[in-house]
């Protein structure tokens, strides 16, 4: 039924999520759609247990939802078998994680070109060196995670999300662990992917400054879509999510 | 504090699994060797016994040539507190079943003298002349022969066909032993059994009641003459037991043990790693580091109790095979005592004793873990230096090197050097680890891409653990290559003997206890097909001054047809005119061609009889032969028993078909009758044979050492979760995932039997060549089955450990708490 105009990369239909059965069962997500399309910024908001995350994880092909569907590129996930699914993570989604992004045997660089590494092939150097420098690591390549900061070691993670080009970023609250100048440098950069190499970026995220920086925000409850913002700022962010506040203390 | 540590066995009783499924294999081993040795020594220490219980003194030949005939019983006669004189003559006879075979363990064949004071007639009569025999009622039982059956015995290589007149029950140790009993009159035994005319191998003293056996002793002493053993029954019955099987099974068992230990401290190395930020809570919350240490001793405490009973139980199943899949005897059953308290004790100690003594290293770094680790998150692996355990290794494995390569010449210091370079060996694997997983890193990423990276980078990232599994493999993998080696060479060397000592088509030999007889040459010499037949009969001379010379008696005419001789001077055309000599025996008793042997010709059985034999020769003859002199085989008395009889086919006759004649016209289930290949087989299948129990033996301790991997692999995929889940989101398949964790598995594996199948050969070949004339043999093909075996081994090992790991949720995988 989805008609995708052809500026749109991933789209979630309908998705639900119930975790446990019976009594026990928790709804996460319960119907959410929408579409995101190439070069845009996306932040993802909501109060604890809002299924924010969820609903990354399920669109980006982390976790499988329990009904609807998503789509990456007009493929539907929940027809793809691990081996095809494995691909589309490795080609097509960049991930960034709120911590433990790195593995510690690998040094940055190895980190860096892992999901190339993976499929067999050689990073294309005009592009690692672009990348390398846009997250300012040109003198830490040959470092191990341990003798990384935690900014540096987020931006490596960010570096290793762009080095496939893929469509799709998917940041699963990437500044969580970092001061606010890491994360300025964190969020700079994937406003950059957006606009400079037409990627579309998603961001689950807690944090209206971080949320600033995107072209929209969708704000999450209970499961559910409930608000969408364009041209966000912090201050409209922080004002929009002080109005789940009375909902959680009822 | 015993409810704490239960209950936190019981929650990781996932990781503790393996540790105590090798404890219990070792504790099984030990209680199943002793309760096993115990048996095994009740009936040794049956069979062993000398004498009967009734028998106060036995009096025997001190020399073969003593007479003990009817004058010495006619004395011993007269003496006071005897009740009862028993003449015996005693020696092997073998009786020969229905299907053609020789009946029972042809070690315990009994051949004696019927007296109705020993046997105890059940049906029929006492045997009377040379025609009849009695038999023991278990080998009558066994072979179904019943009284007024026709069968025959062979005593001495000669086939007697005697009629069974009688079936008698006798308290005979051979008996015990699974031997048979063939009881004679007393006339017939004596000239079969006894080495001189009319006498008798022993005479059995009966004491009158209340009459102790010294003073009999005592009085017998007092009428013969010297040249007599005088021993009271009491004496003969004490045996001491013997306990060489249990001790090399011991050895086996503390192989395993070795290696069980080095398991049990890597899981609790690995526990303390898992727990550090527990046990730092612990210890932030006021728990005294002793208090740690204590609550993990007392969890392998528990582990090990647990072990213990587990172990006890299956080493009761191991003896209980043992017992009846390796009777030893074959005599009557001798039944298992379940319940031993030296088996308990052992139980006992290795199990508990040897897991606390394995966790107390690990328990101690678990105590000294800060309590600030509990705040911290993502705790930095602590890389302490290997920098002087690399140093106190490498002084251990020069040490062990120096030594073991001095045991070349002066083979005793190889039990020395090898356990200085084992012990080396594995106070240095960490380094090795590091330096072979770096080695590896290039080739396998060319190889394999990035899992072959990550494969080696994991293996790598603690070299310690690496290590330790290594070591788990490697021990019992350096024993198996170290026997390989050892036991390839000596079969090697066998086998060459076998096809390079004569030149004979076909052989023919005894089963052990024995003997051949003269007369077979004969009833050799008559069977179509056979061009040529010489016996090799040992014989002496007796040079006077206590010195003998060893002559083989040979045909004259054939010799050289048969033996590789190569003559110096002189010629073997004349030696039936006299003695032919290798250049060794020429230089040694400075003899020549035409200087003379003179001395006595002796032979068991026989008179010496005075001979004067010139040189007629001088030969060089390869090691593998060694006859040091010949002469021709009328010089031999007609009881000698000729050692080997060789046959030379006719032209254009096949030697098997030859072989198969002579069994059949021969007719006689103690000869061995072999072609020179079947001789040459045979050689080496006795190494193969033996060699295949030791891997029996061995295949414990790789057990315990697979484990080990599977151990490791188990717990450091666990503790990887994390990785693992971000590997596949960052586009690592489910396939790949297995793919990584198979190779670093492999990779350890390899590692461990790499180091031990070197150092096992390297001790091999140090204890071969420290053995003068035995050529080195290394068995590739047996070592690279080893290293398939491992690879296997690896694969396997990571089977469980990789299906976990590929089927966790991607998100369960990143959110895990691990750290």
């Amino acid at each position: 039924m989805a008609i995708m105009n052809e500026h749109t990369v991933a789209e979630a239909d309908r998705l639900g999520k119930v975790y446990g059965d019976g009594d026990a069962a928790v709804v996460a997500l319960d119907g959410v759609s929408a579409r995101f399309g190439r070069g845009e910024f996306t932040a993802i908001m909501g109060p604890s247990g809002s299924g924010k995350s969820t609903f990354l994880h399920c669109l980006a092909g982390l976790d499988e939802p329990t009904s609807g569907t998503a789509r990456i590129a007009g493929t539907d996930l929940g027809s793809l078998d691990d081996e095809d699914l494995t691909r589309v993570r490795r080609e097509q989604i960049g991930f960034v994680f709120q911590s433990f992004n790195l593995l510690p045997t690998l040094t940055a660089w190895e980190n860096i070109v892992l999901p190339l590494s993976l499929s067999g092939r050689t990073p294309e150097k005009a592009w690692a060196d672009q990348v390398v420098a846009a997250v300012g690591l040109e003198d830490r390549l040959g470092h191990r995670p341990a003798q990384l900061s935690g900014g540096q070691q987020q931006r490596v993670a960010c570096a290793r999300a762009l080095i496939t080009r893929p469509e799709i970023i998917a940041a699963d609250e990437p500044t969580g662990n970092l001061d606010s100048r890491s994360g300025a440098q964190i969020l700079g950069l994937f406003r950059r992917c957006a606009r400079e190499w037409r990627q579309t970026v998603l961001m689950v995220t807690h944090d209206p400054l971080a949320a600033g920086y995107a072209d929209r925000v969708l704000f999450l409850a209970d499961g559910r879509l409930v608000d969408e913002m364009r041209q966000p700022t912090p201050d409209l962010v922080l004002e929009r999510m002080r109005r789940f506040e009375p909902q959680e203390v009822r | 504090m015993p409810r704490n540590a239960i209950r936190s066995v019981l929650a990781h009783k996932a990781r503790f699994l393996l540790s105590a499924a090798a404890v219990v294999l070792s504790v099984a081993f030990v209680v199943g060797t002793l309760l096993y040795g115990d048996a095994v020594t009740t009936s040794f220490n049956r069979a062993q016994a000398r004498a009967q219980s009734d028998v106060a003194v036995k009096v025997e030949p001190d020399l073969r040539s003593t007479k003990l005939d009817d004058d010495v019983v006619a004395r011993l006669r007269g003496l006071p507190g005897v009740a009862q004189v028993r003449p015996i003559a005693d020696g092997y006879a073998f009786l020969v079943t229905k299907s053609g075979e020789v009946a029972g363990r042809p070690e315990r064949a009994g051949g004696t003298s019927f007296d109705p004071g020993r046997h105890r007639l059940g049906a029929g009569q006492a045997p009377v002349g040379e025609d009849q025999v009695a038999l023991d009622e278990l080998t009558a039982s066994r072979t179904g022969y019943r009284a007024g059956d026709r069968v025959r015995v062979i005593v001495n290589g000669v086939v007697h066909p005697v009629e069974v007149t009688g079936v008698f029950a006798a308290d005979d140790p051979r008996l015990a032993a699974g031997g048979s009993l063939v009881a004679f009159d007393l006339r017939t035994a004596s000239e079969r059994f006894s080495p001189t005319p009319g006498g008798y191998t022993a005479v059995d003293l009966i004491a009158a009641p209340g009459v102790g056996q010294e003073s009999i002793a005592k009085s017998v002493r007092g009428v013969l003459p010297p040249g007599f053993a005088v021993e009271t029954g009491n004496s003969l019955n004490t045996v001491r037991g013997d306990d060489k099987l249990t001790s090399i099974l011991l050895l086996f068992a503390g192989v395993a043990l070795f290696v069980a230990v080095f398991l049990v401290a890597n899981t609790f190395t690995m526990l303390a790693t898992a727990r550090a930020r527990e046990n730092a809570l612990l210890r932030a919350v006021g728990a005294s580091r002793r208090h740690v240490l204590r609550s993990v001793l007392a969890e392998a405490v528990v582990l090990g109790l647990v072990a213990t009973v587990l172990g006890y139980a299956l080493g009761i199943g191991v003896a209980a095979v043992l017992n009846s899949a390796f009777s030893v005897l074959n005599g009557p059953e001798v039944p298992l005592r379940v319940f031993g308290l030296g088996a308990l004790g052992a139980a006992l100690g290795v199990g508990v004793g040897v897991t606390t003594v394995a966790a107390y290293v690990p328990a101690r770094r678990a105590a000294a873990v800060p309590p600030i680790a509990a705040l911290r998150t993502g705790l930095a692996p602590t890389t302490k230096s290997l920098r002087r355990r690399n140093i106190l290794g490498a002084v251990l494995f020069l040490l062990g090197a120096a030594v073991t390569a001095a045991a070349i010449d002066s083979q005793d210091l190889i039990y020395l050097g090898a356990p200085l370079l084992m012990l080396g060996l594995i106070v240095l694997t960490p380094w090795l680890a590091a330096g072979f997983t770096k080695v590896l890193r290039g080739p396998l990423t060319r190889l394999r891409g990035m899992p072959g990276t990550l494969a080696v980078e994991n293996a790598r990232r603690n070299p310690r653990r690496t290590a330790a599994t290594a070591t788990t493999l490697m021990i019992g993998l350096s024993v198996c290559a170290a026997v390989t080696v050892g036991i390839s060479s000596a079969a090697a060397k066998d086998e060459d003997d076998a096809r390079t000592g004569d030149n004979a088509d076909v052989q023919i030999t005894t089963i052990p206890f024995s003997d051949l007889s003269s007369g077979t040459v004969a009833d050799v010499a008559k069977v179509p097909g056979v061009r040529a037949v010489s016996p090799l009969t040992p014989v002496a001379i007796d040079l006077g001054e206590r010195r003998f010379l060893s002559v083989t008696a040979v045909d004259a005419a054939s010799v050289r047809d048969f033996l590789p001789l190569t003559v110096r001077k002189g010629s073997l055309d004349d030696l039936d005119k006299g003695i032919a000599v290798s250049t060794a025996t020429a230089d040694r008793y400075d003899l020549g061609v035409g200087s003379q042997v003179t001395g006595a010709m002796r032979s068991v059985g026989a008179q010496d009889k005075p001979v004067t034999l010139p040189v007629v020769a001088t030969y060089d003859v390869p090691e593998s032969s060694g006859q040091a002199a010949l002469v021709p085989v009328r010089l031999a008395p007609d009881t000698a028993s000729p050692q080997t009889i060789l046959v030379k086919a006719a032209a254009g006759q096949d030697p098997v078909q030859l072989r198969e004649r002579l069994q059949k016209s021969l007719d006689n289930p103690v000869l061995t009758v072999r072609t020179k290949a079947e001789a040459a087989e045979a050689a080496s299948s006795a190494a193969q044979s033996f060699l295949t129990i030791l891997y029996a033996l061995l295949s414990v301790s790789v057990l315990i050492g697979a484990l080990g991997v599977v151990n490791t692999m188990t717990m450091s995929t666990v503790e990887r979760v994390r990785e693992i889940g971000l590997l596949r989101a960052v586009g690592l398949s489910r396939k790949l995932v297995r793919s990584v964790l198979r190779l670093e598995s492999v990779v350890i594996a390899l590692l461990g039997a790499g180091l031990g199948l070197l150092a096992g050969t390297g001790l091999g070949v140090v204890g071969v060549l420290s053995q003068d004339g035995i050529p080195v043999v290394v068995a590739w093909g047996q070592l690279g089955v080893f290293v398939v075996l491992t690879v296997v081994i690896g694969v396997l090992a990571s089977f469980g450990p990789a299906r976990t790991a590929s089927r966790t949720p991607i998100l369960t995988a990143i959110h895990a708490d691990t750290e």
